[in-house]
């Protein structure tokens, strides 16, 4: 990613100096390109195409043609059948399960994002010390990684359940030793307050390994040169951290934080598994309310025109992002 | 060198003819794929007795299981997109407006239906839930009704009963009415009762209460009592105008009641769908619960049962009034309303199968009296009776472990649910999904205090109408009436 | 490296461990679990087995004895579908990786540099998948590919190229010229350049992608559940499918879950050292 990737000097880039290389430069970008607009070309489309009618379930092209031009609320297209509107663009702002639905993911994106980061960091930097089986170690904190999502999410169904979890029979001894009067039930997955922090919890615990791998991957990319400058300067753990090594981490860490918040963006398979959105609609996430309006209330107009102004948000907010840590970036324009 | 071609020639012959002297049956090589929810219940049997089909026909059945939540979407995006990747489809009879109104689904022949013995399934899982307007495009399989559970023990205990009766006022009995259930939850939440020889506090009741899951069913079994007029068949709208009658005070009644007895069950009871009750209830953990019939071969299951011989079964209880939305009024009258949620697990084929002769074939074959008759005592089947002759048999029940007096308790409840002249059916008509998810989620929302239960309906009131206009008012209206057998004044 | 403090080692020791417990402990209640009868799960906790409860092999076998063909079918499926889509999205994300690295491009329409290039690739993992989950439906059922392995893999070939891309692109930058300039003064192809002498120089940059595809491929429930049907419906489809209406096997969805997880734990631990030397990439040294 470009916030990432100074180019080092000694590459150099040419348009090709041969006519061979001319054709290979090509070949060698071509075949990505290619499977990525193939494929990407006609949902896109498609999605942009019908985000503008009432394509839905149940309506059918003759009656809705009809009703459009009674209404008069749209212009009805003869050729087209379905009637050519605004009206899912217009209805967003006062859905209020849409509202919330965002409301929720977005608490995702930057609780997620701020946990899984500063438990990410702190791992990352006890991994980059040297202590006894340190590579049985670093697998065994990759493995949340590893499990499918869906099946991470039944766990912590089983983990997080309020009566039955290990979880709980040790808040009911805590409560037990303090000789409280009621024992503490965290109702983590049952209480409109609480589940939506069990779900970034659940996350967390898949997603900070991958923030550690990184970030260890960048650790150890550091020459030890520049820490032993620091010490012979009197520098401590503490100035070192904060002047040298979270400062060259930056870039990396950036990228990082938008891979993960990008990907908690589309969250969904947790929280179906989780609490199916519930308790009420407090955890329930815009990928999954696309989901169910297409799929299950066969709107399919409507979740294509949500998608749309989604992907347009994210661009925006990928784009904003990138070019504040290019500013605030060390390396910045090199 | 002859000697080893005629030798090579017999073998080709043996190799090639054997296979088809085994099969040769009408269906050799034809691939029927099977469709339904996941796990022993309802695709159990289909694995159990596919290769008895296979051996008799030649054919081959694939059954392929989705999880409950994805099952509708699977099916209904394979019949939109056009992909029709099933030939059976196994599912809950309340879809049937949204498979079989478009033509998805393939008209039952006549033939088939008469080899049925239908003159012993009971008529409302006969005709009501397989047939859309006058054709048959399903085979019944299973039957489907709420109804209430409760631990036998506590409840006919005299010790409890004086205690109760002190505080209540009349002694504890088999509640009647749901403002005797929740009097009876609210009496037991918390004491500690006695449960498979240990004394731990019990709840008072587990009832689904998940989103997006099934318990906007156990919902709708509340608001029965309250919202259904004894003589009318219509419940969920008007059948005057297709007004939705969701809202009206009754049905909020019912909703109020469901959100306050949150405080009667498990503190995870919010997060738990018919499917973790149906787990919990046989555990021990609560009095009462309201489930299909699955939870009776369920509790005399010692592994996953401490209950067996001590669960009483009952039709649903009656509200103490009822809305009578027609005069705009509260009836002061004990009103019980049993709910047929569900209607059933129903078999059809689709339309756009190109192997329709051999899904017929095998439907009909999952769906004859000899097999369903055995199913539905069989537990983890998830079949529950749906025919006179499995629920006028005491024995079969017997035999299945139950003891004697269980087995005329549970049969009872479910002939006295069934055959309740004011029994509730399930809506049924095109949009069903559609409209009870709506359901479902504003429930959601009722139940974790996001919105009052008012609120809550009268969302699902102007919801129902926008589905309603999209789907076309006056066909809707004609579908409603028809499904529930309205006939005008 | 300073030598530690007794305090600071103890502290490092003592996160190291607690870290581990976090990680660890689902796992072994998910093998727990999968040794346990439903009343073992509903009527409180059990921990380990023998001491407070019998364990019984049986959800094992039902997994692999009478259901042992689906269970294969679906393992095999999800290494089809990973595999496959895997050594694609490695062969095209490193040939584009590399072109991006080592060429200078400037399109026409859009006018687009190397960089801009780069970020449109990356940008198409992020695309919202509801966006993408119907109108795929739609193609794929029209091309046939619905249920097919080819179909999924072309799915999370898609998904894993921008990945792809981004760290091998980053580890080419990183990876000197001179050599490949030698071999093409010596009459080597640019291809054969490309294969014989860059590639092998990248090994930890391929195997970390890779991990990293195969996981998400082999992970991945949302595409897997539309657009399979039945021949090549993967694990997390059959994981998810195991909560049915006698209530959630929690038994099946720990034997599945685990089964799931042992290969790529095994390779994990095989490849450990690849994966964090792979992507260490051009991202400090500027």
């Amino acid at each position: 990613m470009e916030a990432t990737t100074s180019r080092p000097a000694h590459v150099e880039q040419s348009e090709g100096s041969t006519r061979e290389d001319r054709i290979m430069r090509r070949v060698f970008l071509s075949p990505a390109i290619i499977v990525l607009l193939l494929l990407s070309i006609f949902p896109l489309l498609w999605s942009l195409g019908i985000s503008f009618t009432n394509i839905q379930r149940g309506a059918t092209p003759d009656q809705s043609a009809v009703a459009a031009t009674t209404e008069g609320s749209g212009a009805a297209l003869p050729g087209l059948g379905f009637e050519v509107t605004l009206r899912n663009f217009a209805r967003m702002p006062q859905d209020q399960r849409l509202l919330t639905a965002a409301a929720n993911t977005l608490f995702y994106v930057f609780a997620g994002v701020i946990i899984q980061y500063v438990l990410g960091f702190g791992l990352a930097l006890v991994l980059n010390q040297e202590f006894f089986a340190r590579n049985v170690v670093r697998v065994i904190f990759l493995m949340p990684m590893m499990m499918t999502p869906v099946a991470a999410a039944y766990s912590g169904r089983m983990l997080f359940d309020s009566t039955l979890s290990p979880l709980a029979q040790l808040f009911r001894t805590i409560s037990t030793v303090l000789g409280l009067e009621r024992p503490i039930v965290v109702p983590w997955l049952t209480s409109g307050t609480v589940a939506p922090w069990t779900i970034v919890l659940i996350d967390s615990w898949q997603w900070t390994p991958f923030v550690t791998l990184i970030l260890l991957s960048g650790l150890q990319a550091i020459p030890d040169e520049i820490y032993e400058a620091a010490r012979v300067d009197g520098a401590n753990a503490l100035q070192i951290l904060r002047k040298i090594t979270f400062p060259l981490l930056l870039p990396l860490s950036a990228t990082v934080i938008l891979i993960r918040g990008l990907e908690i963006f589309k969250i969904i398979d947790v929280v179906v598994v989780a609490t199916g959105g519930g308790p009420g609609s407090a955890t329930e996430s815009l990928t999954m309310y696309i989901f169910k309006t297409a799929l299950t209330f066969g709107n399919y107009s409507y979740a294509a025109a949500i998608s749309f102004v989604l992907l347009v948000l994210v661009i925006i907010f990928a784009t904003v992002f990138l070019v504040i840590v290019r500013r605030l970036s060390p390396q910045a324009g090199s | 060198m002859k000697k080893l071609l005629v030798l090579m020639l017999i073998v080709t012959l043996a190799v090639g003819f054997a296979p088809a002297a085994a099969q040769g049956g009408q269906f050799a090589g034809q691939t029927v794929v099977v469709v339904t929810q996941t796990g022993r219940s309802i695709g159990g049997p289909v694995e159990d007795y596919a290769p008895e089909w296979e051996a008799a026909t030649g054919g081959n059945v694939e059954l392929q299981q989705f999880a409950f939540g994805e099952l509708y979407e699977k099916m209904i995006a394979s019949f939109e997109t056009g992909a029709i990747d099933y030939d059976v489809l196994i599912f809950p009879a309340d879809w049937a407006g949204d498979f079989m109104a478009p033509g998805y689904l393939e008209p039952i022949p006549q033939e088939i239906l008469d080899k049925l013995e239908p003159e012993d399934i009971i008529p409302l899982y006969a005709d009501r839930i397989t047939a859309w307007g006058e054709t048959r495009y399903a085979l019944p399989y299973d039957g489907d009704a709420h109804m209430l559970y409760y631990r036998k023990d506590l409840i006919f205990n005299e010790e409890y009963s004086a205690e109760f009766e002190a505080q209540y006022g009349y002694p504890l009995k088999e509640p009647a009415s749901w403002d005797e259930y929740y009097d009876m939850a609210e009496f037991f939440n918390g004491k500690e009762v006695e449960t498979a020889g240990t004394v731990a506090p019990i709840y008072g009741l587990a009832e689904a209460m998940r989103r997006d899951a099934q318990s906007y069913w156990v919902f709708l079994s509340h608001a029965a009592g309250y919202g259904k007029i004894p003589g009318n068949p219509c419940f969920f709208f008007s059948c005057d105008d297709m007004t939705p009658q969701v809202n009206n005070p009754g049905w909020v009644r019912a909703l109020e009641e469901y959100v306050a007895s949150r405080s009667y069950g498990p503190p995870e009871m919010i997060n738990w769908d018919v499917a973790d009750t149906r787990v919990q209830f046989p555990a021990g953990v609560s009095v009462f619960n309201i489930d299909w019939g699955d939870v009776g071969p369920i509790s005399i299951n010692p592994d996953a049962s401490v209950i067996g011989g001590i669960t009483g079964f009952a039709p649903l209880p009656g509200g103490v009034q009822y809305w009578d939305y027609v005069k705009g009024e509260w009836v002061n009258e004990y009103n019980q309303a049993p709910f047929i949620a569900f209607g059933g697990w129903i078999i059809g084929v689709a339309a756009g199968s190109d192997v329709k002769e051999a899904a017929l074939d095998f439907a009909a074959f999952m769906a004859r009296p000899e097999l369903v008759r055995v199913l539905a005592v069989t537990p983890d089947t998830g079949i529950n009776p749906s025919r006179y002759s499995q629920l006028e048999n005491i024995d079969l029940w017997v035999n299945a472990g139950f003891d004697e007096e269980s087995a005329a308790d549970y049969v009872d409840a479910i002939l006295n649910t069934i055959n309740h002249p004011n029994a509730v059916l399930d809506l049924r008509i095109r949009g069903s999904a559609e409209y009870l998810q709506t359901l479902d989620v504003e429930i959601a929302r009722a139940v974790e205090g996001e919105i009052t239960p008012q609120e809550a309906l009268d969302n699902v009131a102007a919801h129902w109408n926008e589905i309603t206009d999209r789907y076309g008012r006056d066909s809707q209206l004609a579908q409603y009436r028809a499904s529930v057998g309205w006939t005008g004044e | 490296m300073t030598r530690r403090k007794w305090w600071q080692s103890a502290l490092l020791y003592a996160v190291v461990i607690f870290w581990c417990f976090i990680t660890l402990f689902p796992f072994y209640w998910l093998f727990t679990t999968s040794l346990k009868q439903p009343l073992h799960i509903s009527r409180g906790p059990k921990y380990v087995p023998f001491v407070d409860y019998q364990p019984t092999l049986e959800h094992w076998q039902y997994l692999f004895r009478e259901q042992g063909e689906t269970t294969i079918r679906h393992f095999r499926n999800s290494f089809i579908a990973a595999s496959g889509s895997t050594i694609l999205a490695v062969l095209i994300g490193s040939m584009a990786g590399y072109g991006l690295s080592r060429f200078r491009y400037s399109w026409r329409i859009p006018r687009w540099k190397n960089n801009d290039i780069a970020f449109w690739i990356i940008s198409q993992r992020f695309l919202p998948p509801a966006l993408f989950v119907v109108p795929f439906l739609m193609l794929y059922s029209a091309l046939g590919l619905v249920d097919t392995h080819i179909g999924l893999i072309i799915v999370y070939t898609m998904f894993n190229i921008p990945f792809a891309v981004w760290i091998m692109r980053d580890f080419f930058n990183t990876l000197p010229t001179d050599l490949e300039e030698s071999a093409l003064v010596d009459g080597a192809t640019r291809w054969q350049a490309f294969v014989r002498i860059v590639l092998p120089l990248s090994a930890p940059g391929l195997v970390s992608v890779a991990i990293f595809s195969f996981v998400f491929s082999w992970n991945e429930f949302l595409y897997a559940l539309m657009l399979t049907n039945f021949q090549a419906i993967t694990m997390p489809v059959l994981i998810a499918a195991q909560n049915n209406t006698r209530g959630i096997q929690w038994w099946f969805i720990s034997a599945l879950t685990l089964t799931a997880v042992a290969p790529v734990v095994i390779v994990g631990l095989l490849l450990e050292r690849f994966i964090t030397r792979g992507l260490v990439a051009g991202a400090i040294k500027g």
